[in-house]
């Protein structure tokens, strides 16, 4: 179900960017997930075309570009990724240092889209 | 045929909801009011806790309850029994509470005056970590029973919380559960994170969790 609230929102975004720059019609949606969401690319198409019909976004083709977990050393500021599903211990690669800040992973949002 | 366009978004798709959070939010530090967004599995114990935290705390501040069920009134009427304010939001199916339910809800629970509200969201460690609902503390719950690896299965969850209760601690003996690997795994995700471990059946560490609460909501 949460797929379908999330796939509202987004279709309510991209029809008032449309209206605001007075386009026809939108033929794709670039997204960023980052790995921590839950969000795979056929779901979230498959809920589109459900919410989309009839509307100016019918047939847009989504695009999910995934961003991974990642952190940096709060000590040598060393960038790492994280693979959330098989690393139990955050540990800087360079230092060994494990005070790290997450830098990318929770993100969620509409970074572009084409329309005519 | 006119060109096709690229056009730059750069928009959080849940926009709309946390910009409604952060609305929720002025308005209950108008009202000095602290609010928790309490999330956990199926059957990890949000009922008893809040249950426990009210009888814990009960003399020294007002506290209210908004129960998010799909559908059955069950949890409010155990608040109820128990003399809690308490306002029932039913979903109809959704998996999530919102901002923009929370919002009808907390008007109608703050006729009264409060000092805390629970929010007991919808069972489910999957969708309530990406709703932000207006709450000042994220709080989840993993009990014993659950296994230790539940971080590897939702790490959002684990990574955005603020205090994580560890329930049924007294059931420790009896799971295959591996406390020190869940430490690493969590801290790991969440370096902040704020850990108790309580039992709400003996009442185990609950005095702990709710000193560190009090002096949040007193803050």
């Amino acid at each position: 179900m949460h797929e379908l609230a999330v796939t509202k929102s987004l279709l309510d975004i991209v029809l008032q960017k449309k209206e605001e720059m007075n386009l026809e019609k939108i033929l794709s949606i670039q997204l960023v997930v980052g790995k921590m969401q839950n969000y795979e690319e056929e779901w979230i198409q498959r809920y589109f075309e459900y919410v989309s019909e009839g509307t100016p976004a019918e047939g847009a083709k989504i695009q999910i570009r995934y961003l991974p977990v990642s952190f940096a050393c709060k000590e040598c500021g060393t960038e790492f990724e994280y693979n959330v599903k098989t690393d139990d211990k955050i540990l800087c690669p360079s230092c060994g240092n494990m005070d790290c800040k997450l830098l990318t992973g929770r993100e969620f949002y509409i970074e572009s889209m084409e329309a005519v | 045929m006119s060109d096709i366009k690229l056009i730059d978004i750069k928009q959080n798709i849940l926009s709309d909801n946390d910009n409604q959070a952060d609305i929720v939010r002025e308005d209950l530090k108008k009202k000095n009011t602290y609010m928790i967004n309490l999330m956990a599995s199926p059957g990890s114990g949000k009922t008893s806790t809040i249950l426990q935290t009210v009888k814990n705390l009960r003399d020294e501040i007002k506290i209210g309850v908004i129960e998010g069920d799909i559908e059955s009134l069950v949890d409010s009427e155990k608040m109820k029994a128990q003399d809690i304010p308490v306002v029932q939001i039913r979903t109809g199916g959704a998996c999530h509470l919102d901002a923009p339910m929370i919002t009808p809800a907390l008007d109608e629970l703050m006729k009264e005056e409060l000092d805390l509200i629970f929010v007991e969201n919808i069972g489910n460690l999957v969708c309530p970590a990406e709703f932000d609902i207006g709450a000042n503390l994220r709080v989840m719950i993993l009990s014993i029973p659950e296994g230790d690896d539940k971080v590897l299965k939702y790490p959002l969850m684990f990574s955005v919380s603020d205090v994580l209760l560890i329930n049924k601690v007294d059931t420790v003996e009896v799971f295959d559960f591996n406390k020190e690997k869940l430490y690493e795994r969590v801290k790991a995700l969440n370096p902040d994170v704020k850990i108790f471990e309580i039992s709400c059946k003996t009442g185990e560490g609950i005095s702990e969790w709710c000193n560190f609460l009090k002096e949040r909501v007193n803050q």
